[in-house]
């Protein structure tokens, strides 16, 4: 993966699958500090124990599709890479969250990536689920919630092309004057 | 048009396209519509999956199909990401492997615009996968 979005959606996905009703992207800025925090929340069913201890192992999975999961390793080493770390807490039945920070101008840190375009998609397919994205930076910050957006169109689908286009311009362009393209 | 910024900027745009009646009809009546699933998870996103789907919202508009995009999870078929399902009204499920935007390009011409099969066909449909899921 070449952005870290791409991390972001995978995360999410996972997110998805453990049944989350409500998933979170937090994403903070703070040049001063050279810090880019990444973030993902989910109310899903969370991870046991054993699961979570095994989850940065890349040969580790839950999955019985195949017997590797490559994402969270991957994540957590692009983190580390920048002189970052990765944390990441789980509990059974209440949820989990993932929480990666990067050295912002580390030479090694991935681009940001289409961070507007991996929260459309992901909301345009999963409608019942709530995504939230914060950004937080020194410019200020942008709020953004699938279930808010679908309230407002008033039963316009989101999975619609030029509804998932409008979003992500108004995702992409507030991105735009927070300075958070790259 | 300016920049999309502002929900209310949202609302002035929903105003515009919900006098298109069509599109809220069809909404109701998914089954009515091209439907395309993109497989999403990790073996998809690092071989372009994210760029596939985007490709198609993209071009599905420009082209004026009325279509749904959505992503789904692991289709099984890590050796053929990206891997793409294509239902068309009243047709059963027919999954496509190695999708990039080339062959996006000719998914959309050949078989949604004109229903003729082309290469590529992965010979199973998503149900059917989940279904020898549960049987491992």
């Amino acid at each position: 993966m070449k952005e870290l979005s791409l991390h972001i959606l995978d995360i999410m996905e996972n997110s998805v699958s453990g049944g989350a009703s409500r998933i979170e992207v937090n994403i903070t800025i703070n040049e001063a500090d050279d810090l880019l925090a990444i973030q993902v929340i989910d109310n899903g069913h969370g991870m046991s124990s054993e699961t979570l201890a095994n989850v940065t192992d890349p040969f580790f999975t839950t999955r019985s599709t195949r017997k590797i999961g490559m994402g969270i390793s991957l994540f957590k080493q692009q983190a580390e890479q920048t002189g970052g770390a990765f944390n990441i807490k789980s509990e059974q039945g209440k949820g989990t969250e993932v929480e990666a920070s990067f050295g912002l101008n580390n030479i090694d840190r991935q681009p940001l990536g289409d961070v507007a375009g991996v929260i459309v998609n992901i909301a345009a397919s999963y409608s019942d689920i709530d995504f939230v994205l914060n950004i937080d930076t020194t410019e200020g910050n942008f709020h953004f919630s699938s279930h808010e957006v679908s309230k407002i169109l008033e039963g316009l689908p989101l999975n619609k092309p030029e509804v998932m286009l409008w979003l992500k311009e108004l995702i992409q362009t507030n991105m735009t004057d927070l300075k958070t393209t790259n | 048009m300016t920049k999309i910024k502002t929900l209310d900027d949202l609302r002035k745009l929903r105003d515009s396209l919900r006098t298109d009646m069509n599109i809220r009809e069809n909404s109701e009546h998914p089954d009515r519509v091209v439907q395309i699933r993109v497989a999403m998870a990790t073996c998809g996103i690092s071989s372009g999956a994210k760029e596939t789907m985007d490709f198609f919202v993209s071009e599905l508009k420009k082209r004026q199909i009325n279509a749904v995009v959505t992503q789904t999870g692991c289709m099984s078929y890590c050796y053929a990401e990206p891997t793409v399902e294509v239902i068309l009204p009243g047709q059963q499920p027919v999954v496509f492997g190695h999708v990039d935007p080339v062959k996006a390009d000719e998914i959309i011409e050949s078989y949604i615009k004109k229903g003729e099969l082309i290469d590529g066909i992965i010979p199973v449909n998503h149900k059917e996968v989940e279904q020898d899921n549960r049987r491992i």
